[in-house]
């Protein structure tokens, strides 16, 4: 049974980044607003921090106000994760390149609740990953190595949800 | 000359005594009746001396046979008689007389006096200060001032051994100008008393002749933290040096009028030119400006920020109750400081120019974040995009070797800030369109993802800003979509707890699209491009709005982040 639970969890959660490995970078995630009235945005603030001791890719894949380049989970108070809302529509896009230098950070994150449903009032957390892309997501490796990249993994914070 | 013990009066009586001298205190350049009491006859006979050829009254000092300054001249009169024991005598202290102790002498015949008694004559009256109305002067205010007290000399009593009585104030370290002095009567005087503008803090005094009495001089103190220094307006004042200041850099100004312990400030008001603001606050959610209010201006302790690069001068003046005013005087604002000024030169300003591209592109790129988990090696399969530049490579990567849609180029700025970015969108529509079917979206205006911009060109210094909106495509569909947004250039001085401030900002924006042709080839259509693109707008004219959202104080102003939903 054991077994078979972690086999799941590593199909939900992908590769994590190999422990005897020094990671690239972190992220660290954080939200200025932690209780928030149904129906208001939530943001949060995802900040990518250069590990290594070389320059890391940090490109922003800015689609309907959220950097699509980081993969976001989010679960409800019973710990469900949350389904993505589905639009019909396009959405707005843009693409920003981005390189952080060693031991230099970057920000990005945006308004998450266009993609999760947050109107139902009770706690919700969150965790943002990124793959290492490439060479330890050096930005002329990107995209070179695309198979089973490892995931860093941020830390989760707690949004509160209250009725209007 | 041998003196015998006779009495004034006839006849064998007891010997002749001076009991009191009233008054026995005489000044100069007056006249007196003066009552003297005593024991002059047993007798009862109602003639001034019967009992003497004639008899005499009169005053000296020392050896002196009689004081040429002080005469009687009724001695001989039957209207000095009173009664047996009191004589009224008319005496006169002419200008001259010395002061000091005199003897008051009666005398019979010419012989030696028959009694004697002390009296004083001075030169004038003793003054008293009992109050000063106002005692606390502002430096550099003029007072009309009540001084109150006791035997001042008016013009009309004046002498020319005691002349009008005179006021004079002092301080130790302050120049005190009096003017305008009148003595209104015996127990008041008015005066007008100035305190120097520049005097400092400290006691002042106030006489009447010799007679003083303490008041207390206070002044301005003002100062400014510019960096942890403080330093006093009114000096600044002074010298004329302008204090030199950053636009967003926090002005910290702090009161410090050193007042006597009973004295504490009741209002406070500051002026602060320029455009100034207490507080802007933004991030992705929401921005908003913070005025700097009324009320905020009648703080004792002000903190602020300069908007934008100006000579702007700074007032303060406080006030405090100062006993004895009138209302008129209140309303003078003789109870608050004069106003100190300071005037600062604030550095700060810049430019912002931009590079547009001139259509739109059909971008092959790489999606990477959902081709995380692949089951066989190969190339990634493209997707096609349309996009106001020429971008190509992976979402995931800096793609380096793209050619940007606009960007924007930062100048001017002082050298001690960083530059940043804000981006609103004002217009954002996207329409995908197949058959009958129409799938639309408008974005509503609000910031352009995140603040502050993230479109930052990687190695850039001072870092420029590029936009290049892309529109993922779907086969079959047309795509069509209308931009606008404005670009604002942001400037944040390295001093601690510094504000952004807006420079400038440039509106762009272009309109096109993409369909299909033959055999599926994308083709993308453009309109407006670079024709939409405005010129470079300084923020300092404190725009209201940017031609599409609020703006206030030239700040970009958002209540949310732009989406389509």
């Amino acid at each position: 049974m054991r077994v078979l639970l972690g086999i799941l969890m590593l199909g939900l959660t992908g590769v994590s980044y190999p422990q005897t490995s020094k990671q690239p970078f972190t992220i660290t995630i954080s939200t200025d607003k932690p209780e928030v009235k149904s129906g208001d945005g939530v943001y949060i603030d995802v900040v990518m921090k250069n590990t290594s001791d070389h320059d890391v890719d940090c490109a922003i894949n800015g689609q309907n106000a959220l950097d699509r380049n980081y993969q976001y989970e989010v679960l409800d108070d019973d710990g469900k994760a949350l389904p993505k809302i589905v639009r019909s529509h396009h959405v707005p896009g843009n693409l920003f390149p981005c390189i952080i230098k060693p031991g230099e950070t970057s920000s990005s994150g945006g308004l998450i609740s266009i993609l999760y449903d947050f109107t139902r009032p009770g706690k919700y957390t969150i965790q943002v990953s990124r793959p290492v892309w490439g060479d330890d997501q050096r930005p002329e490796k990107v995209g070179k190595v695309q198979i089973d990249q490892p995931d860093i993994k941020s830390n989760t914070i707690t949004i509160t949800v209250v009725g209007p | 000359m041998e003196c015998y013990t006779i009495s004034l009066y006839q006849g064998n009586v007891p010997p002749a005594t001076i009991t009191s001298v009233s008054p026995s205190t005489l000044v100069v350049g007056h006249s007196y009746k003066v009552l003297v009491t005593g024991v002059f006859t047993g007798n009862t006979s109602s003639a001034i001396s019967p009992g003497c050829d004639y008899s005499e009254a009169w005053v000296t000092k020392g050896d002196e046979s009689s004081d040429p300054y002080v005469t009687i001249s009724n001695y001989d009169e039957p209207s000095a008689f009173v009664s047996l024991t009191q004589m009224m005598f008319d005496v006169k202290v002419k200008d001259g007389a010395s002061s000091g102790t005199y003897d008051f002498s009666m005398t019979c015949d010419g012989n030696c006096p028959l009694a004697t008694a002390p009296i004083q004559i001075k030169g004038c009256a003793d003054e008293t200060i009992t109050s000063v109305s106002p005692n606390i002067w502002f430096a550099g205010k003029a007072y009309k001032t009540t001084i109150t007290g006791t035997n001042f000399i008016t013009k009309e009593k004046a002498t020319k051994l005691c002349p009008v009585s005179k006021v004079d104030a002092t301080a130790t370290s302050s120049n005190v100008s009096v003017s305008d002095v009148t003595v209104v009567s015996d127990t008041q005087i008015t005066a007008t008393i100035k305190p120097e503008k520049d005097s400092p803090v400290e006691q002042g005094t106030v006489t009447v002749d010799s007679v003083p009495s303490n008041t207390t001089i206070i002044d301005n103190e003002v100062q400014w933290n510019n960096q942890g220094t403080l330093q006093n307006i009114a000096g600044i004042f002074a010298t004329g040096a302008p204090q030199q200041a950053v636009v967003g850099q926090p002005i910290i100004l702090t009161t410090n009028p050193n007042l006597p312990a009973n004295i504490t400030v009741t209002d406070s008001t500051w002026t602060v030119g320029g455009t100034r603001i207490a507080g802007y606050k933004a991030n992705s959610g929401s921005a908003s400006v913070t005025k700097l209010k009324d009320d905020d201006l009648k703080k004792a302790n002000i903190t602020f920020y300069w908007v934008y690069p100006t000579d702007s001068t700074v007032t303060y003046n406080y006030c405090v109750t100062i006993p004895g005013l009138s209302a008129d005087d209140i309303a003078s604002k003789l109870n608050c400081s004069l106003t100190e000024k300071a005037t600062f030169d604030v550095s700060g300003g810049g430019s912002m120019s931009s590079n547009p591209y001139n259509k739109l592109t059909i971008d092959q790129l790489t999606p990477c974040i959902n081709f995380k988990v692949r089951t066989g090696p190969g190339p990634f399969p493209l997707k096609p995009y349309v996009v106001y530049g020429d971008v190509t490579g992976f979402s995931c990567s800096a793609y380096s070797g793209s050619t940007l849609g606009i960007t924007f180029t930062p100048s001017g700025a002082p050298s001690g800030g960083t530059y940043s970015y804000v981006q609103l969108i004002n217009v954002d529509n996207i329409a995908s369109k197949k058959g009958d079917t129409t799938n639309s979206c408008t974005s509503i205006q609000g910031v352009d993802l995140h603040y502050p911009y993230l479109g930052i060109i990687p190695g850039t210094n001072p870092p420029q800003a590029e936009d290049a909106p892309n529109d993922k495509l779907t086969r079959g569909w047309v795509e069509t979509r209308t931009f606008n947004a404005t670009m604002f250039l942001m400037w944040t001085s390295s001093i601690a707890d510094s504000i952004p401030v807006p420079i400038g900002y440039q509106t762009w924006g272009f309109t096109g699209g993409a369909h299909q042709e033959f055999l599926g080839l994308w083709k993308a259509t453009t309109d407006g491009t670079p024709g939409a693109i405005g010129g470079f707008e300084p923020s300092e004219n404190s725009q209201q709005s940017d031609g599409y959202t609020d703006l206030k104080y030239g700040y970009p102003i958002w209540s949310e982040v732009s989406v389509c939903n």
